[in-house]
């Protein structure tokens, strides 16, 4: 008996964190379909009906539907090189032997100590510098190209974790590096792979400070800009309901890329045998 | 152990080498941002060569090509009337195009692409709320000049003699000229729902600082929260900063502008600013200014207005701009200054202020500059101010605006209250404009301490003096630096 | 000997083509604009004018300044709590999901980690309206048992610091329910079986034997969420501008700030804030190397 009791609790403490998830979600779902008076009125009533007019609102005056090709191109592209760049180089890092390797991993890992604000002018002078402003390219070269500490971490000790006789026996029959990666490693390590992929593209989805900063031109905005903005716009206007709307839209994506992956990533997640 | 070392060390020596790597690049930043080439255009400064130059009635060449780039502050006013004075412009003007980014945030870029010192990229005219650095790095064009000019539609007269005076003031400018454009200005002061006020006969101008008492004694005992503002931002100061002029009337203090104006003696501790705070202090006390206030931002502060949970905020005239989609349809917002004497006619002062504005970068090609200064010039057109007030709520800044009757009649219902409650009022538009521009850090610290602090004075929690008294000192060390690097005594 | 060549030659081409662009990208845009922040924290720089080389004055200044102190007294409270409570409550959850079947378990699993998936700005939001002090469900909740629900948190000196606690420990236990879930998942069982032959309890088991083989983890763990909570600030930008009266300014608020003319005042210290920026570069690592060290004398090996 008194198992089952001890149980119960054990449960109810579950249900009380999936609450502390759920409830704020369901709030700001039902908000967005109040009309901003009703929204002032009570904040915790429920609408009258359901308006969903502030969705296509949302849609248009938020800028959104312009920013969705901008957003997929941006955060796409600049995904797909950065999973690249980072499970070759994880590879690199944790299955060959070379002389540079701990040097070189120490100083990747030292952009985990960086506070990162401070260099947003530095940063942008260099784009200009480069003449990649007001570009959707230099921003992905910016945020595809350079190897992640946080990536190469995860990964890292993922692979880590895979036997070496793989690799051996591989070289044994005759295969290159790059086989082997190929065939090998990369098949294997598709758990790490999707799990930098999620916390990448959510990354890059919810930045909105570099493309800010780097892009002048309206049209080229991913969506994360244009929330910014209609959030700042919250100072000089009171349409709160839109905003939510808007937020809502854009927290659709990335609900349907961690639910479809969602056993995947939960499968990479792991930081065990990290060193350094 | 050995490992971290190795590891440590050589990364610091990597990191020397950049830092060294980045002191000469650093350098040629900075050189080659001042050899800028001109952009667009070549230069047609006064060039009357033997080939015949059509220009247009102002003096600017019909056909080179000018690409114009605007850094717009997107604010409650909106864009449509910017638009519009854009359409107007380049409908006259066909060879000049225009290059927009607009953004509620515009001064986060703005300062972005300064500091980084590409005067190409910079945007030709911009908002900001930073000049003084500007200046004092050359980067700034005059805009003196267009106050010389004379608006299309008033041909013979100056904008100078056209504008609200207190907007340009030679005694005001800083190294000489003038730098910030203004466009709009706005009214700060007390803001209420005036059916809630006629259904419980609340007093809507109270005369006397009584009588102000009294309406919020009247209040608090119906179980509303008289005053709440939105202490995030400081709000308050939209109703209550222009009260030291009204105690220093009181005490006679002649001297009171003049020491204002040229930072003369104590400024946060004068006798006034003191009255004045332990004033707010009691009103905090006693209830009349709710603590919600503090952190709180000005939706949620507005909110408690709709829901007659609180009874009036501070705040500027854009207000009923910014809350037309929330109130209900029939929601009436009122004004008042709130009067700090107990003279029934004495002067109410009431907060005014320059609410829309523009800079012109000087690192641009010269004729890019002179259409930036006929653009500015275009949008005090009594046409285009027009187009803001009606369409964005902002209070013209052309003297002239109200002589056509309609215009009078047309103008948003709050801004029709204001104009009706300055009628029947004897009140005084105060800029609390200063001659000397404070550059210091501790000017900034200064204010630091009040902005961070003055939610817990206005709320009753805490004593004023001791805060006023470490803005003070800072203050006091900005003013003597200043005053000595200005060579004004 | 022409295979041995050939070998490492392929072994060099191949590291040179995976490494080399990617390595050196990073220390273009990331390494190289940090580089180039040394050499600012030695200036007195507003962002636009004239660079004014200054020496060790900013340096100094950094011991001096009153707001600095204030700031990482900020910083300390949130890391004694919110990285304990993080560590403990994710802990548990995990143990919870692994060892318990109950069947909504996979259904907590993807829900958990959802935080993280948000924005900024939507958490900010979220939470802005948990804390009001009008509207706000705490105060909601509080009043519906009776214990009060009229106070104003974000807006009072003495919680608003306080109430960013249950908001990173809200944000980052998602995130390491599932890394700690993945690690227990990752002990053999035979480990256990032999203790619960003994006889011991779930809690033992927990403490005596999950624990200690989890310490790798947690050592990471802790490193990381010592990294967010000294780097974040976004939450006491948009939600207090770090009121009330300073009481929720953190240090990188405090730099950020500094950088970008935090109070519209138009006035930038890009100088100084490099200064405060290196500040916490070397914090950041002094703490990793102490949590190092705490952590050396525990780690077990299976």
């Amino acid at each position: 008996m008194r198992i089952r009791v001890t149980s119960w609790l054990w449960r109810m403490v579950l249900f009380v964190w999936a609450l502390t998830v759920l409830l704020p979600l369901f709030w700001i779902l039902y908000q967005s379909l109040k009309t901003n008076q009703e929204f002032f009125a009570d904040i915790w009533a429920f609408p009258s009906h359901l308006k969903w007019g502030n969705y296509e609102k949302a849609w248009t005056q938020l800028g959104i539907g312009k920013s969705v090709i901008n957003t997929l191109y941006y955060v796409g592209l600049s995904l797909l090189i950065s999973l690249f760049v980072s499970t070759v180089n994880a590879y690199a890092f944790t299955r060959i032997q070379w002389k540079l390797r701990s040097l070189l991993w120490s100083v990747i890992m030292i952009s985990l100590f960086l506070p990162g604000i401070n260099i947003l002018v530095s940063q942008y002078t260099l784009m200009r510098a480069l003449d990649l402003t007001n570009s959707l390219n230099g921003l992905v070269l910016l945020a595809g190209l350079p190897v992640g500490a946080f990536e190469l971490l995860l990964l890292g000790s993922f692979m880590r974790s895979l036997p070496k006789e793989l690799d051996e026996s591989a070289f044994i029959d005759g295969a290159t590096l790059f086989q082997v990666f190929r065939k090998i490693i990369l098949p294997l390590s598709m758990p790490g792979i999707v799990t930098i992929g999620i916390f990448k593209f959510v990354g890059l989805y919810n930045d909105f400070l570099g493309p800010f900063i780097l892009i002048s031109d309206p049209d080229k905005y991913p969506i994360s800009v244009n929330m910014y903005n209609a959030n700042a716009m919250m100072e000089f206007k009171a349409d709160w309901v839109t905003l939510l709307a808007g937020l809502v839209i854009t927290i659709i994506p990335t609900v349907i890329v961690y639910v479809l992956f969602q056993r995947r990533i939960i499968e990479g997640a792991t930081m065990g045998g990290v060193k350094g | 152990m050995n490992k971290k070392m190795t590891w440590s060390s050589l990364a610091l020596i990597l990191c020397m080498v950049l830092f060294a790597a980045g002191c000469s690049n650093a350098a040629n930043t900075k050189g080659g941002a001042s050899n800028t080439n001109p952009g667009s255009t070549t230069p047609a400064t006064g060039e009357q060569s033997s080939e015949e130059v059509d220009n247009y009635e102002n003096g600017l060449p019909r056909n080179e090509k000018v690409t114009l780039k605007v850094g717009l502050l997107e604010s409650g006013y909106g864009r449509e009337w910017f638009d519009y004075a854009v359409k107007l412009f380049t409908e006259k003007y066909p060879n000049v195009t225009f290059d927009i980014t607009a953004s509620p945030k515009i001064g986060d870029l703005v300062s972005t692409k300064a500091a980084a010192g590409n005067d190409e990229d910079m945007f030709d005219l911009f908002y900001s709320d930073t000049w003084t650095e500007y200046v004092n790095a050359n980067k700034l064009e005059p805009v003196t000049g267009i106050f010389e000019m004379s608006p299309d539609d008033a041909p013979g007269q100056k904008l100078n003699d056209l504008i609200v005076p207190g907007f340009n003031d030679p005694e005001k400018y800083y190294k000489d000229n003038a730098w910030v454009f203004p466009i709009a200005n706005y009214i700060g002061g007390m803001f209420f729902d005036q059916k809630l006020f006629d259904e419980n006969g609340w007093n809507k101008s109270p005369k006397t600082y009584d009588e102000f008492i009294q309406l919020c004694e009247a209040i608090k005992s119906k179980g509303i929260d008289p005053i709440v503002y939105a202490g995030l931002y400081n709000y308050a100061q939209f109703a209550f900063d222009t009260k030291i002029f009204e105690i220093a009337e009181e005490n006679e203090n002649n001297q009171f502008r003049n020491d204002f104006e040229y930072f003369n003696g104590p400024q946060n501790t004068s006798p006034e600013n003191i009255e004045v705070y332990k004033r707010l202090y009691d009103m905090g006390k006693k209830g009349y200014i709710s603590k919600k206030s503090v952190g709180m931002n000005h939706t949620q502060s507005q909110m408690l207005v709709l829901q007659h949970k609180a009874a009036m905020v501070p705040s500027g005239d854009w207000i009923e701009n910014e809350m037309k989609e929330s109130a209900p349809d029939d929601f009436q917002w009122g004004y008042m200054a709130v009067p700090f004497t107990n003279n029934p006619d004495g002067p109410i002062y009431m907060n005014n202020g320059l609410s829309y504005s523009f800079e012109i970068w000087a690192a641009k090609p010269e004729l890019n500059k002179k259409w930036a200064k006929q653009f500015l010039l275009s949008l005090m057109s009594n046409e285009v101010q027009q187009e803001l007030v009606e369409k964005g709520g902002a209070l013209p800044l052309r003297k002239d605006y109200l002589d056509v009757p309609t215009r009078a009649d047309n103008m948003k219902p709050l801004q029709k209250s204001i104009a009706t409650y300055m009628k029947e009022n004897q009140v005084v538009l105060e800029l609390k404009n200063r001659k000397i521009e404070l550059t210091h850090p501790d000017y900034a610290a200064s204010l630091k301490v009040i902005v961070d602090n003055m939610a817990l004075v206005l709320t009753g929690q805490e004593q004023p003096e001791p805060f006023l008294q470490d803005a003070e000192k800072l203050l006091q060390n900005a003013i003597t630096n200043d005053k000595e690097a200005q060579n004004k005594e | 000997m022409h295979f041995l060549k050939s070998a490492r030659f392929q072994k060099a081409i191949f590291l040179f083509i995976v490494v080399a662009p990617a390595f050196a990208a990073y220390v273009l845009f990331t390494l190289y604009p940090n580089a180039l922040s040394i050499f600012y924290s030695f200036l007195d720089w507003d962002g636009i004018g004239v660079k004014t080389f200054i020496g060790w004055d900013n340096y100094i200044r950094l011991f001096q300044d009153p707001f600095i102190s204030r700031a990482l007294q900020h910083n300390l409270i949130l890391l004694v709590t919110v990285i304990p409570i993080t560590l403990a409550i994710s802990l548990v959850l995990a143990d919870l999901l692994v060892n318990r079947t109950f069947g909504e378990n996979s259904f907590y699993k993807v829900l958990y980690f959802f935080p993280n998936v948000l924005s900024l700005v939507v958490i900010a939001l979220i939470w802005s309206f948990i804390y009001d002090g009008t509207f706000g469900l705490l105060n909601g909740l509080l009043q519906v048992f009776g214990l009060g629900g009229e106070h104003n948190w974000l807006g009072s000196k003495s919680t608003a610091l306080l109430s960013m606690i249950p908001l990173y420990v809200w944000c980052y236990v998602g995130f390491y329910v599932v890394i700690f879930m993945n690690a227990m998942q990752g002990i053999p069982k035979s480990l256990y079986e032999s203790a619960t032959l003994d006889g011991i309890t779930h809690m033992q088991r927990f403490t005596k034997i999950t624990l200690p083989l989890l310490s790798g983890v947690i050592r990471v763990g802790t490193i990381f969420l010592i990294l967010s909570v000294i780097k974040g600030f976004e939450y006491m930008l948009i939600m207090t501008k770090g009121g009330p009266g300073g009481s929720t300014e953190v240090i990188s608020l405090y730099m950020f700030n500094l950088a970008f003319g935090g109070l519209n005042l138009g006035q930038h210290f890009y100088g100084y804030a490099s200064t405060i920026g290196m500040m916490i570069f070397v914090l950041l690592v002094g703490l990793k190397l102490v949590v190092d060290k705490f952590f050396a004398k525990d780690s077990v090996e299976y």
